[in-house]
């Protein structure tokens, strides 16, 4: 699962303040301050 | 469970006309405590996207030193604000009658044209996981003014004016 196998990854993240999005598409999830608040992690096809 | 999710059957001429292509746009999140930010949503450059559902998962507790998602959850102090085109400025928490249903929606997208979200986490100490899922139309952006025209046309038919007359 995408969520346990980045589980470190997420972490940096999450301590950093920043919202994390998972998912697998190809739309466009951004915030307002060049991606100080948000970190967008990408499943490729196929697993993570 | 959410009830049965269904395609607006007004849909059924745009999607042949305009070659649109169903999908579901789904995504998980993990929200910090004491966090609040708008979060943009949209389309890649020249597609645009007729959204008709969002469904939410039920959000549960999140523990970044393990990975691991916990208890549910049912709380006022976090969810989103969010807005479109179409749609006024308006308040979901994460609470039962929201999460609990198949959310319709009746909104056009495009590069440049998003859906705006304010996810906010006003706790002091809870992670938050849940998972969303949008449902939509795929289709050209160079169709969207004629989609929109569509829309308009048949509001024309129905009341008999001009949109907004």
């Amino acid at each position: 699962m995408a969520v346990a196998e980045k589980k470190d990854e997420i972490r940096e993240a999450l301590l950093q303040g920043k919202i994390v999005v998972i998912k697998a598409s190809q739309s466009v999830v951004r915030d307002r301050r060049g991606g100080k608040k948000i970190h967008v992690i990408t499943i490729n096809k196929g697993g993570v | 469970m959410p009830g049965l999710l269904k395609i607006p059957e007004l849909y059924l001429p745009l999607i042949k006309k305009f070659n649109m292509q169903f999908w579901h746009d789904t995504m998980a999140m993990i929200i910090p405590p004491k966090f609040q930010e708008m979060i943009s949503y949209e389309p890649p450059k020249g597609r645009a996207y007729l959204i008709f559902a969002i469904t939410f998962g039920r959000p549960r507790r999140y523990d970044p030193s393990t990975g691991t998602v916990g208890d549910v959850i049912s709380t006022v102090d976090v969810g989103i604000w969010h807005a479109s085109k179409w749609m006024k400025w308006h308040w979901d928490p994460l609470v039962e009658s929201i999460y609990e249903i198949v959310y319709p929606q009746h909104v056009l997208v495009r590069h440049g044209e998003p859906y705006w979200m304010e996810i906010y986490n006003k706790t002091e100490d809870l992670f938050v996981y849940m998972d969303a899922t949008i449902w939509l139309y795929e289709f050209e952006e160079k169709y969207f003014g004629e989609v929109e025209e569509y829309f308009d046309c048949l509001y024309e038919r129905v009341a008999g004016c001009k949109r907004g007359g």
